[in-house]
């Protein structure tokens, strides 16, 4: 007779399993022993064996299928038996245990935990069974054998029930933590806590060795755990764990960095500037020219831009069509606002001056934190420079802002302890990482950009020819 | 007789008698004045008498259900007078034993009333006339009586407090009870159980309005199906006596006739005659002297714990809980303080009532996440063999660590079961600590354990 097999929980705290790789097609026949499929749960995959002989007249649900444990999953029976009518009862309810699994879990945890003062209970027969005489009991009806269930069936499990605590309690319970109790809390013997204060000091990761407890004959009672902050601390408060909520900026950073980490192959290149020209340029700009602002984020917008005109290889992008050479130097500057980041674009960057790319760096810095950044501010960049020098990194990689190429990470500017002509002097001195599009660029070639960048960076007065 | 005390402890009920010998126990020189009877209400119209009475109200009702048992008796018939007389016996025994337990520990027991006079300083008028006390220490542990509301003056005769009606000789052939608190549905249920007619009036919507709405809605529907008439959600406008009567009007108008009126309304602190404002002990708005966690008052030297004090329900356990914390702390001992949230409360009328900790609403309206656990004694072997099928346990139980936040028991030894859940409450068990401890079978406690691993989904009987 036709009759469902169900997923076995195959882990005792299993709620969910997994149909890795059926081991029998429609149709086989077996014996006892044979594995039917193997199950896997988050820990393990196990074989899940058949413990009668008969035939496998259905397979319910495809691999890699995720199903709650005792969903039906296959129909076993006897060769040639018409098992049509059960398939589809069985069907039926796998749809409906996926629907209930699918739902939110914490109404179906609410449910069962307080449904189950709702109808009359009735004696199970167990509980008459174990009293005699207790023949005003209504003893509850055997379970039917009916076609969709057999008195050996398991009861639907309370898979939905979220089970905190009580799976916490799998570290053994009333064992102490091993190593030398007497030395660390002053007492010979078991740490002596109670059930509460074990069970909090598990959730929160407190030792409880070295608590001084406060209950009666100087047991850890919950208060003292709670008093207690993580080893070597004073009292700690753990806050709850908060949730922001994802903004649609949040959710497109992710996403496009998600796929530009994930598709496009990087390498970085880092080098080294020397910057003693670079502070003697903008020292005697700040001393001649008070009034001009410029900072060295835009000195380095400006050699990047030029360094780009001069080098187009690294000036472009991958596309279907093959490699784009950009005829225009839009360099893109990332910008920190309260969501995320911009990366406003400072077009033909290599032939403005520089006061003009101070003034629209920053115009379009404001733009961004205010939140009034217009598409046409940040799309179509060439390349992207990133710096969290003014936040003393030293040095970081940056992720690619597709299709661009290149990005530069800029480091902090410093005065290091360097080696010149055999003396050691004091230099100010700059890294930057440059993360490229191996589709585009390959090591020579980012190589030779940045020498030709370092040449900009370094001689100052180049970028004005 | 010295008349300078280390510890001077006005009051001898559940609250003063055990300050009064703990402090002898820890080395102090210790009176204790009690104008009354030692051991107070609780051991003399309270606690102890009632369920005296209330044993009678089980036989009796053992008795009429005999034939179930296939035993056959006579009709059951009732000698009121002697039922009450047995009650005033145990009270005596346990009195005497109070007087014993002071020689034993060498209180000084001083018969008369007292008065506060002076930091330290206490007026005692006894039979004797005056007598000035000098103590280190006082503990006013006067307690509470029954508390009245205009147009409720209870007479003593007819519209009486359960004072008077728990030394009734005669049995009133009908009687409304105001209030269903426990002392409320306590007296209901024994009188009825005696034979008299019985309504039970109470302002809240509910029956037993402190415990949980499920057990309280139990009880009030066996109460209901035993044939006492209870209206819930129904003010009293006035008690009238009428010759021989009494009326009670409703708040709707209804009039009620009675022969006799139970007030049991609550209770009033016995504060206004100590001499308080005198000292300057600071009272709440309702009289009850206000004290800390160590029962101190506003003056130093002077506490107050039990009834009269505001802190805790006025339950006798609770009084003796915060006598042994107030002396052990006076005498320089380190206790915890008394756990507000492991305080049993029970009710003795049947089914009976115990719980510990919070309602299920309670907990909600704290937004714990709790999970909730019941188990019937229909479904329990031994309540099916003894006839008591009738209740269940219901535990609420804090998802996170599996705490035991509340247990509440209606059920025929609900009183004598909650112990295990005050034990688990004050020994920090959790669920897991119950559920893995042997209940023997077959007893009625399995029921607790039911209740816990069903809360967990895990209950096999069920």
């Amino acid at each position: 007779m036709a009759e469902i097999y169900r997923l076995p929980a195959v882990s005792p705290t299993m709620e969910l399993g997994t149909l890795v790789a059926w081991r029998l097609e429609e149709g086989d026949a077996f014996s006892s022993g044979a594995v039917i499929a193997e199950i896997g749960t988050d820990k393990a995959t196990v074989e899940a064996e058949l413990y009668e002989d008969g035939v496998l007249l259905a397979r319910l649900v495809a691999e890699d299928d995720e199903v709650p444990v005792n969903a039906p999953i296959a129909v076993l029976g006897a060769a040639g038996e018409d098992a049509g009518e059960l398939i589809a009862t069985a069907r039926a309810e796998l749809d409906a245990m996926r629907k209930k699994a699918a739902g939110d879990g914490a109404p179906a945890a609410a449910e069962a935990a307080t449904d189950d003062g709702g109808a009359e209970p009735e004696p199970s027969p167990a509980a008459a069974a174990s009293a005699p005489g207790a023949d005003e009991a209504k003893t509850s009806e055997a379970p039917t054998t009916s076609s969709a269930s057999r008195p050996s069936d398991p009861p639907p499990p309370q898979a939905s029930v979220t089970r905190t605590w009580h799976d916490q309690a799998l570290p053994p319970l009333f064992l102490d933590p091993p190593g030398d109790v007497r030395a660390a809390s002053g007492r010979p013997g078991r740490v002596l806590a109670s059930p509460l204060a074990r069970a909090i000091a598990r959730d929160k990761g407190i030792d409880l060795r070295g608590i001084d407890g406060t209950g009666p004959g100087g047991r850890i009672v919950r208060a003292d755990v709670e008093r207690q902050g993580r080893p070597g601390g004073a009292a700690v408060t753990v806050p709850d764990d908060t949730v922001v909520k994802l903004t649609p900026m949040r959710k497109t950073i992710a996403r496009r960095l998600l796929a530009s980490h994930t598709d496009i192959p990087t390498f970085f290149l880092t080098v080294t500037f020397d910057m003693d020209g670079m502070v003697a340029f903008r020292d005697g700009l700040k001393v001649h020219q008070p009034d001009l602002k410029v900072s060295y984020n835009d000195l380095m917008v400006k050699a990047v831009a030029k360094a780009l005109r001069a080098y187009p290889a690294a000036n472009a992008s991958w596309t279907d069509k093959g490699i784009v050479r950009h005829g225009r130097v839009d360099v893109g500057v990332a910008v920190a606002v309260d969501e995320g980041l911009l990366t406003p674009v400072i077009r033909n960057a290599d032939q403005l001056d520089l006061a003009t790319i101070g003034s629209t760096t920053r115009a379009l810095a404001a733009k961004a934190r205010d939140g009034k950044l217009m598409p046409e501010d940040y799309q179509g960049g060439t390349f992207t420079i990133s710096n969290l020098g003014m936040m003393d990194i030293e040095h970081f990689t940056a992720i690619l802002n597709p299709p661009e190429a290149g990005i530069l990470a800029v480091g902090a500017l410093a005065q290091v302890p360097v080696v010149s002509h055999g003396q050691l002097g004091i230099g100010w001195r700059m890294k930057a990482t440059m993360t490229c599009d191996h589709r585009v660029i390959d090591g020579a070639v980012g190589a030779g950009f940045l020498a030709v960048l370092r040449r900009y960076v370094e001689v100052p007065a180049l970028l004005f020819v | 007789m010295s008349d300078s005390f280390d510890l001077l402890v006005i009051g001898g009920g559940p609250g003063g008698y055990p300050a009064a010998i703990r402090g002898a126990q820890l080395g102090l020189k210790v009176a204790c004045v009690e104008r009354d009877k030692l051991g107070g209400v609780c051991l003399n119209w309270g606690c102890i008498p009632s369920k005296a009475l209330l044993k009678t109200a089980e036989l009796a009702h053992a008795i009429r259900d005999a034939d179930r048992f296939g035993l056959s008796t006579g009709e059951l018939s009732i000698d009121y007078a002697k039922v009450v007389e047995r009650s005033r016996k145990v009270s005596r025994r346990f009195e005497k034993g109070v007087g014993s337990l002071f020689k034993k520990y060498g209180v000084t027991q001083i018969p008369g009333t007292a008065t506060l006079t002076g930091p330290g300083a206490v007026t005692v008028s006894g039979a004797d006339g005056e007598r000035q006390l000098t103590a280190r220490h006082v503990v006013l542990a006067t307690g509470a009586r029954a508390r009245s509301f205009p147009g409720i003056t209870p007479d003593g005769e007819r519209i009486l407090t359960y004072r008077e009606a728990i030394v009734l000789t005669e049995r009133p052939p009908s009687v409304v009870v105001l209030g269903a608190g426990a002392i409320g549905m306590e007296f209901a249920y024994f009188l009825h159980a005696m034979g008299s007619e019985v309504t039970v009036v109470e302002a809240q919507p509910e029956v037993l309005p402190l415990e949980d709405a499920e057990v309280a809605a139990e009880v009030r529907k066996a109460f209901t199906k035993s044939g006492i008439t209870v209206k819930v959600g129904t003010r009293v406008q006035e008690v009238t006596r009428e010759g021989d009567a009494c009326a009670v009007t409703l708040g709707d108008g209804t009039r009620l006739d009675a022969h006799t009126v139970l007030v049991a309304l609550g209770v009033t602190p016995n504060s206004d005659a100590l001499g308080l404002d005198a000292v300057g002990v600071r009272t709440d708005a309702r009289g009850f002297i206000e004290v800390d966690a160590s029962h101190r008052t506003s003056v130093t030297g002077v506490y107050a714990v039990g009834d009269v004090c505001n802190a805790g329900p006025a339950l006798a356990h609770v009084a003796t809980r915060q006598a042994h914390v107030c002396v052990e702390r006076i005498a320089g001992h380190t206790v915890p303080d008394v756990d507000p949230t492991a305080i049993p409360s029970c009710t003795y009328c049947q089914p009976q009532v115990a719980s510990v900790g919070m309602t299920e609403a309670a907990a909600k309206a704290a937004g714990k996440d709790v999970r909730i656990g019941r188990f019937p004694f229909v479904a329990n072997g031994r309540s099916q063999g003894s006839g008591h099928p009738e209740g269940f346990v219901k535990v609420v139980i804090d998802n996170r660590y599996g705490e035991i936040l509340g247990a509440h028991i209606v059920g025929a030894d609900a009183t004598e079961m909650v112990a295990e859940f005050v034990l688990a409450r004050s020994a920090e068990a959790t669920a897991e600590t119950l559920m893995t401890t042997m209940h023997a079978h077959p007893t009625a406690a399995e029921a607790m354990l039911e209740a816990v691993a069903k809360a967990s989904g895990e209950s096999v009987h069920i």
